[in-house]
């Protein structure tokens, strides 16, 4: 594993959250709803500029995250802007590594996903020190695609998530087989996201299925 | 920095001067790299930014409400100022492994001008005041502007009153010298 230290263009520099302690707690709380209520899409609140290709909740999700102790990868349209890895380098301080598979926090554009296999998924002793993979996708809704059950979904619910290949879909829906271990994903969208964490099972809605 | 003992011939233990020889160490071995490896633009930034940081928060108001800049400086702020602990490092002598010598508060703000020019500041202490200032002053200090009027009337006062309080100290220190001469052997 390597550190890239990309210098910090002060050019680039642009704010982060107006107050770090409330907003950065609300987004956290926010982002803790997400999780516990599995496929529920979550409006945030607040609306910054954001550094490069970043969208308002890819951004406030990393800056509610991050900090010194995160190692961080980026793919590459995203590690490759001066604008993404300078703002995070100054407002987050997470070394960004080149090697996925240590990260603690992977962030994605949709068509730059990484293997499901090239992040960590945990060991059996500790599950917990996985890779959140953070995407960043053109849309998410409720409309019926994805069939999702699991705890926090009371019966079961849907979503659509665009920009996902076929390979990562299939990857993810096998991944949950393997529970405990396994990564869990937020989806942001605009000033949206929505959150499959390991323990959502998910199973694509067959085409005669219609409504669910 | 030059120790005014060093050509006395005889030892000296005086623990203000350790502290002060253990602060300019500490600063060395932490993130500052030595003042070769920087452009001269560098050079004079640190030089006035470690001005601002060790200033007095009065002399600094007192100096900064003194200054008839032609106009308020608009800014924005990109880290607005904030309080927290750093762990300063020195090495003992000077060239020992490092160890962590103790936590220090800092406060530090980061703001941009609306022209564009970026002003950091880190300073000693909990003064979100005086984090503001040294960072206005170090972005203003970069604008072609106003950098001659801040270097004199700011910048140089202050590094005179700086340089008075160390001279001062200095004194004082040498005041509590005490030669050991008559446990020096082999001597004429």
């Amino acid at each position: 594993m390597a550190v890239l230290t990309p210098t910090v263009n002060s050019n680039a520099l642009i704010a982060g959250f107006d107050d770090p302690v409330q907003h950065g707690q609300q987004v956290f709380r926010a982002l803790l709803k997400a999780m516990s209520e599995p496929g529920t899409l979550i409006d945030l609140d607040l609306n910054l500029t954001t550094p490069g290709q970043l969208n308002n909740s890819t951004w406030q999700t990393l800056l509610s995250l991050l900090d010194a102790d995160t190692r961080l990868w980026l793919s590459p349209g995203l590690s490759n802007n001066e604008s993404v890895t300078s703002n995070l380098r100054f407002h987050c301080q997470s070394p960004i590594i080149d090697d996925s598979k240590t990260a603690d926090f992977a962030v994605a554009l949709a068509d730059e996903l990484p293997a499901l296999t090239k992040l960590d998924w945990g060991s059996a002793e500790y599950p917990d020190r996985s890779t959140t993979l953070i995407v960043q996708v053109p849309a998410l809704s409720d409309e019926p695609h994805w069939v999702l059950t699991g705890p926090g979904i009371e019966s079961q619910k849907t979503a659509r998530i665009a920009g996902l290949n076929d390979t990562f879909r299939q990857a993810l829906i096998k991944s949950r087989k393997r529970f405990p271990l396994g990564v869990d994903c937020i989806f942001c969208c605009g000033s949206k996201l929505l959150a499959l964490p390991r323990s959502t099972q998910i199973r694509e809605l067959r085409p005669d299925e219609g409504e669910v | 920095m030059t120790n005014p003992h060093q050509n006395a011939g005889h030892h000296l233990y005086e623990s203000d001067n350790f502290s002060d020889d253990l602060r300019v160490h500490t600063m060395s071995v932490t993130s500052q790299p030595a003042n070769a490896d920087l452009t001269p633009e560098q050079a004079a930034r640190k030089r006035w930014i470690g001005i601002l940081a060790k200033a007095e928060l009065k002399d600094l108001q007192q100096h900064w409400q003194a200054l008839a800049l032609p106009a308020t400086p608009e800014y924005q702020f990109i880290r607005k100022p904030e309080t927290g602990l750093t762990m300063l490092r020195g090495r003992i002598g000077g060239s020992g492994q490092p160890f962590n010598m103790g936590e220090m508060t800092v406060t530090r703000c980061a703001l941009r001008l609306a022209s564009g020019t970026l002003g950091l500041s880190y300073v000693a202490g909990r003064s979100k005041e005086h984090a503001i200032t040294a960072a206005l002053a170090d972005a203003l200090l970069q604008e072609a502007q106003t950098a001659e009027l801040l270097e004199r009337t700011l910048i140089t006062p202050l590094a005179e009153i700086q340089q008075a309080a160390h001279a001062d100290r200095m004194r004082d220190a040498s005041s509590t010298k005490v030669d050991f001469f008559t446990m020096v052997r082999g001597e004429d």
